[in-house]
């Protein structure tokens, strides 16, 4: 089967890499910071994210950590780290969204700056 | 006792998925349960669980039978099986409530109700996100070549002389087949382009059919119109029958793409229903 193209992003993926540009995740904290950056309105299941943690490192874009424990001190944990070629292509894709806001801000469909 | 549910559904994913993540994905699922309702996170890991473990699936690495080649073909298969397979699971919980409301009737069972319809809503959901990505496949016969494209391979081109038949598998798909089954093609029945292709692919060479009775089944207008009807003129209206119709009427009346059958077979034991509801 094919290994699942990332250029573009897709959505999980582009959410899981921003969720890990903040620092070091576990998966439930990777699912979490997704949901609290979206407003609960992406909301990642297990397989759904491992899924696409499992095509995010065979693309070299996320690392794995060897198990530890959470700060919280409960029990130990994988961890993901974001990868120098993910980030890389974490702002290869913000860019190509700015772009399409850019023309949609010039065909007037989006009036206001969003960011 | 979650957990041990849950663990039962993690065995359905392959093993080698399985094998590496299973351990990480119980700790989420309980992290989970820890802190967010139980029906919650059920209807999302449920909803997960449908169209991730297809996915799955056909998402591991080839095994060595395959060469690298027939990748793409098993990838097209994947998408398009998982799109029939949400459509089937999606009428099994549709059958599920109809024959709630038979049977016990659906005010005495309202919670019930409620969790099926709320099952059934994201199955919906679901369903059009997988239609969607079927459609969005692009199929493309050219005088001497066909092209297709999906999301996560690269387009593949076959050129008329290396297609040595065709294959039309009823709600599907077609197969472009060539001397080397690892490089046989899959145009979905669902792509926007398929009758235009299958139309000039069917000039170069004759097309094989093989029903599919099952689908044909599940698809069946007049069939699900005359048990929708019945249900609607057999049992006692109540205000969760009508919220029951509601749920397939809504998304059936707002989509641009309905064709007006399909409206009609929602709409019509609904209006049945509240007409006997509101005549008492």
């Amino acid at each position: 089967m094919p290994r699942r193209k990332l250029d573009p992003l897709p959505s999980t993926a582009f959410h899981i890499l921003l969720a890990l540009a903040g620092g070091d995740k576990h998966g439930y904290g990777i699912m979490r910071d997704v949901a609290e950056d979206t407003d609960n309105k992406v909301r990642l299941g297990p397989g759904t994210l491992y899924g696409s943690i499992q095509t995010l490192l065979d693309a070299g874009y996320v690392e794995e950590l060897d198990e530890q424990a959470t700060p919280a001190g409960d029990e130990r944990r994988r961890y993901y780290r974001l990868s120098r070629a993910g980030r890389a292509a974490l702002k290869a894709e913000v860019e190509r969204l700015s772009d399409l806001l850019r023309l949609a801000k010039a065909k007037k469909i989006v009036k206001r700056a969003h960011v | 006792m979650s957990e041990r549910l849950y663990a039962l559904i993690l065995r359905l994913y392959p093993r080698p998925f399985r094998e590496r993540y299973a351990k990480e994905m119980m700790r989420v699922f309980r992290d989970r349960l820890n802190h967010e309702g139980g029906v919650r996170v059920w209807l999302d890991v449920l909803g997960d669980a449908v169209v991730s473990i297809p996915r799955q699936h056909f998402v591991q690495e080839p095994h060595p039978y395959y060469p690298p080649s027939a990748a793409p073909l098993r990838g097209a298969y994947a998408v398009v099986m998982q799109a029939l397979i949400v459509s089937a699971i999606l009428g099994a919980v549709f059958s599920l409530v109809i024959a709630l409301t038979f049977f016990v009737g659906i005010s005495k069972t309202w919670p019930l109700a409620v969790l099926l319809i709320a099952a059934w809503w994201i199955t919906c959901r679901k369903a059009h996100r997988a239609s969607q990505t079927v459609k969005a496949m692009r199929a493309e016969a050219t005088s001497d070549a066909v092209t297709v494209a999906y999301a996560g391979v690269e387009p593949l081109t076959l050129r008329r002389s290396e297609i040595i038949g065709l294959h039309e598998f009823e709600y599907v798909g077609l197969r472009i087949e060539t001397a080397d089954p690892a490089r046989d093609l899959w145009v979905p029945a669902r792509a926007e382009s398929y009758a235009a292709v299958k139309a000039r692919l069917g000039q170069w060479v004759p097309v094989r059919a093989t029903p599919h009775p099952v689908a044909r089944a599940l698809t069946n207008v007049p069939l699900l119109a005359i048990v929708l009807i019945s249900h609607a003129l057999l049992i006692t209206p109540t205000i969760f029958g009508l919220a029951m119709y509601l749920v397939p009427v809504v998304p059936a009346m707002a989509g641009r793409d309905v064709p007006l059958h399909r409206k009609l077979l929602w709409t019509v034991p609904f209006a049945i229903h509240l007409v006997r509801w509101l005549r008492g």
